[in-house]
């Protein structure tokens, strides 16, 4: 899964062939950067809570990846990129002493209110907190897809998994939180 | 189903208006939507800020993290492409090349290497205050020089300094010295972290603060190994002095200075309880502001009055006394306005929220959390001045793409998106007086003491390292013609030595000028054929040959008394000759001297600026009144009166179709080039000295006696009042080519705006 980059007409090279050259001249590692800062940060702020959290995260992840250039041998990128990121974000939440409730989540629910005029934002606001009831793995699963943009045969490689694996186990979220869902509108009707 | 649904959710998660698959059931369609929407709607959007800050980290922790991996081996990896494997070679030899840089490095820094002992100077017996920990010893130290630039430690009023050396790990020299403070009757202890959190993800800094009767100690603490690499060259010295598990400690005792903010209770607002109060938590890039490092005072209030209300109120309060803003921004989304005023290093921080942050207060609209103190900006120590030149300790490269930054002895280089080049110019024993780019932006020349040299950007290397025994007085690339820099040195018998001991090379050409007398500057003619040199009483004129081709006696004491400009395709020198003459000395592109030599005559001349196009010349007169001449026909246009004080600087606009002047009058005022008032611009509240445009014409900015920086649009519309607080000299900040205003400030920082006022950052050394 090796795409083109969007600078194509100005770098010719593929995402694999710019972290190779990046071992050498660290302005490739800079495209890398430019192309995943917004993946890797929307995974960290979706796992951590906190943009500040995720910001050093960020920072974290790109620095453990340039460090680790030298390693890379071939193959997606992202995976490459969401392997580290996804060490990073695990050492970090065993790490963190509480996980108190944060400005930002707070912001959320203060949120809710206003979500409950329409359908469909009800709709996910309940789906929002059937999520963060999910256990941690599938949270991690959902951020990789979602927010890491990552196909199931890079998260299989992130996570050290089959691609059908992964596929089952995002198709069994989906029809969990579906079947949790009918439960709670057949509750309130 | 499940590759079904799991596609579906990855094509989701790309494009939100994926359409489902065929063969999916439209429920778990659905629930595919409303789950990656969920999980959308949760992220973020990233502040525009974010991507650099976050890319200026990765750095910082890459350096500070010692050898990063990538440079200590080199795997080579399976190529792809024949292309591919010949760029793998030509990376191999950069990385080579990296690594032999880095070993020299490492040999410079004795990095690893046990210290000579004799470095320390012993054990220390006493000193007026005991604050010697124990069993560590004195070292070596410049007082003035020795303490990173942003630290409370440089604002302490005539400070007694001092550094020792100790086996000890941090923590317990901190809770040593807690001790001994608090028992000799210290109090009000502050921990100082870091200014910059950049630094903060490894605590290998540490330090405290500590106030007694007027009087306040700063210790600051270093773990030496992890900072080898840091950015803190000030340090370099000491660093340099300790032996391996040895950590730093910086003791600064002295008297607290006065810390200036106004009466910061809003009428009629509940004070919180103590309880209540902490230290707000400001987003980025307001947090830097946070550091309040001296006298910090914490306030939370609530009021019934609307929050736009009170931020109009505490704009006025710090307005009228004559605080800046460097920062003022209101978040609609959250309802918030932040507000940061200065002055002369006196910090007030404030976050006024809409709504409480009680439940239980119904009548509370809005609460206010105040920090003020000093901030951990602030810094006593004056800097250098360089010896000539507006541009006086940051220099942007012709092409905007790298900055040029003189802090002491050396130069630090940055690219214009303010990330740090790790690469700093060291070795110069003397102040450094002047640094010039070449105008293609790939060499530096820098002048110091008898020595000038030239930096490649592209090798990152001295090319060029050339030593004039008598002084260097002043240098100055040419702007075509190849690369020849012009250098003005102090002794001439010593000139054509000098210029021997620098290599001939075609692509670079030095050209000393063999005279006498101290060259105040040097100013080559736009086309690069000419060289004017600029003394006191005269302005000399050569050839790229060094061939003398006339000579004008010069005001005495002229400020931009010389100036080239291209008339009808000539190269055509101004030169102020006296109080009320300027002359005109032109050549044609073939060389070919003009005849007629035009003079400009005015009662008093005060100083005076080309038109863009060299069609026009503007004279301020010293009856504060304007002309307009039309050097080609010896004719004044128009002569204007506005100003009622001396006329301090003028600026043609980029275009050449206004200009403006200002004035100790305390005004600013914008003409149209045939001598129109447009404008009067009477916001400052001090005599204003100093006008730049912006390169691209849409702004200018005007410089005050009280360090306010003015933004005005083009038309004179008035953009924002900027306040750095610290520096008294509004020659620090300029334009950049890129249309980015730079200043400069005396704590080594650079601070960035845009056109339109916004801030783009601060960087750090």
């Amino acid at each position: 899964m090796d795409t083109k980059t969007f600078r194509a007409e100005e770098n010719p090279f593929t995402e694999s062939e710019l972290l190779a050259q990046a071992q050498s001249n660290p302005d490739y590692f800079a495209e890398i950067y430019e192309l995943y800062f917004g993946r890797i940060y929307a995974y960290c702020a979706r796992r951590v809570g906190t943009p500040e959290e995720a910001e050093d995260l960020t920072s974290l992840i790109f620095t453990r990846a340039w460090a680790a250039v030298a390693k890379y041998r071939g193959g997606s990128v992202a995976a490459w990129l969401f392997k580290i990121a996804h060490n990073c974000v695990v050492n970090h939440l065993r790490n963190r002493k509480s996980f108190g409730s944060s400005e930002h989540l707070a912001l959320i629910s203060a949120d809710d209110n206003i979500l409950a005029e329409l359908e469909d934002q009800e709709k996910r606001a309940i789906v929002a907190k059937l999520i963060a009831k999910l256990p941690d793995d599938q949270r991690e699963l959902l951020a990789l897809s979602v927010a890491g943009q990552l196909s199931s045969k890079e998260i299989g490689v992130v996570l050290g998994k089959g691609e059908g694996a992964v596929r089952m186990a995002l198709h069994r979220i989906i029809k969990g939180l579906r079947q949790a869902y009918h439960r709670i509108d057949e509750g309130k009707q | 189903m499940s590759k079904l649904t799991s596609d579906y959710l990855h094509a989701l998660a790309k494009d939100p208006k994926a359409t489902p698959p065929p063969n999916l059931d439209p429920e778990t369609a659905e629930v595919v939507q409303t789950v990656v929407a969920a999980e959308k709607a949760v992220n973020p959007a990233p502040e525009t800020e974010l991507k650099g800050r976050v890319w200026r980290q990765v750095r910082l922790r890459l350096q500070a993290e010692a050898l990063p991996e990538a440079e200590k081996s080199f795997a080579p990896v399976s190529p792809a492409t024949r292309r591919w494997q010949l760029g793998l070679i030509a990376a191999m030899v950069i990385v080579m090349l990296g690594v032999a840089a880095m070993f020299l490095l490492i040999a410079q820094t004795e990095l690893g290497r046990k210290v000579p002992a004799e470095l320390q100077t012993g054990v220390v017996q006493s000193l007026d205050y005991e604050l010697i920990y124990p069993n560590s010893t004195l070292l070596k130290f410049d007082p003035v020089k020795g303490f990173p630039p942003v630290n409370p430690a440089s604002a302490v009023v005539n400070p007694k300094r001092y550094a020792l050396a100790v086996e000890a790990n941090l923590q317990d020299i901190l809770a040593y010295y807690r001790a001994k403070l608090q028992k000799d009757g210290y109090s009000g202890f502050e921990d100082n972290k870091p200014l910059n959190y950049y630094y903060n993800f490894n605590s290998f800094e540490e330090g405290l603060t500590a106030y007694k009767d007027g009087e306040m100690v700063v210790i600051t603490l270093y773990e030496s190994k992890q900072n080898m690499f840091t950015s803190q060259p000030r340090l370099y010295n000491l660093f340099k002095q300790l032996q391996p598990k040895q950590s730093l400690i910086l003791v600064a005792q002295g008297q607290t200075p006065k810390v200036e903010i106004p009466d910061l209770n809003y009428p009629g607002a509940t004070v919180f309880s103590q309880d209540r109060i902490k230290k707000p938590k400001h987003p980025p890039p307001f947090d830097r502001y946070e550091e309040v490092t001296i006298k910090a005072n914490y306030i939370a209030l609530s009021t019934a009055d609307d929050y736009l209300k009170v931020a109009d109120y505490y704009r006025q309060k710090f307005n009228s006394a004559d605080f800046g803003f460097p920062r003022d921004s209101q978040s609609q989304i959250e309802n918030v306005v932040y507000l940061v005023a200065m002055k002369n290093g006196s910090v007030a921080t404030l976050a006024i929220y809409a709504g409480s942050s009680s439940k239980s207060d119904s009548n509370t609209q809005t609460t206010i959390i105040i920090t003020s103190g000093l901030s951990g900006l602030y810094n006593a120590t004056p800097m250098r001045p360089m010896q000539d030149g507006k541009y006086t300790s940051a220099v942007w490269s012709p092409s905007g793409k790298y900055l040029a930054h003189v802090l002491e002895n050396q130069v630090i280089l940055w690219d214009s998106y303010g990330i740090s080049l790790f690469t700093t110019i060291t070795d110069f024993s003397e102040p450094i007086t002047k640094i010039v780019w070449s105008p293609d932006s790939k060499l530096l020349a820098i002048a110091a003491g008898n020595s000038v040299k030239i930096w490649d950007m592209d090798t990152k290397t001295i090319l060029r390292d050339g030593k004039y025994p008598g002084g260097v007085q002043s240098i100055a690339w040419s702007p075509f013609g190849g690369s020849t820099l012009a250098v003005a040195v102090e002794n001439p018998s010593n000139a054509n030595q000098a210029a021997q001991a620098l290599p001939k090379e075609t692509s670079l050409k030095i050209t000393t000028l063999p005279f006498l007398g101290d060259i105040k500057a040097l100013h080559w003619s736009p086309d690069g054929k000419f060289l004017a040199t600029e003394q006191d009483d005269k302005v000399e004129i050569w050839d790229s040959d060094t061939k003398k081709l006339n000579q004008f006696p010069k005001i005495k004491g002229g400020k931009n008394s010389v100036a080239w400009a291209v008339m009808e395709q000539k190269q055509a020198l101004a030169v102020q000759v006296d109080e009320s003459r300027i002359q005109i000395w032109t050549a044609d592109s073939a060389g070919t001297i003009g005849s007629n030599q035009a003079v400009l005559k005015e009662a008093g001349i005060a100083q005076f600026r080309w038109s863009p196009d060299g069609t026009l010349v503007a004279i301020a007169e010293s009856d504060n009144s304007v002309s307009i001449w039309e050097p080609l026909k010896f004719r004044r246009l128009v002569s204007t009166k506005g100003h009622i004080s001396p006329i301090a600087d003028m600026a043609w606009s980029p275009d050449g179709e206004s200009f403006v002047t200002v004035a100790l009058d305390r005004t600013a005022r914008l003409w149209s080039k045939d001598g129109k008032l447009l404008k009067t611009l009477d916001q400052h509240a001090t005599p204003v000295l100093r006008v730049a445009w912006s390169p691209d014409g849409r702004a200018f900015a005007t410089f005050d006696a009280n360090n306010n920086i003015y933004l005005w649009q083009a038309n004179g519309t008035f953009i924002i009042k900027l306040n750095w607080g610290f520096s008294r000299e509004p020659g620090k900040a300029d334009w950049s080519p890129n249309n980015v205003l730079t200043l400069v400030e005396k704590d080594g920082s650079i601070t960035k705006w845009d056109g339109q006022g916004r801030s783009l950052g601060t960087l750090y050394w």
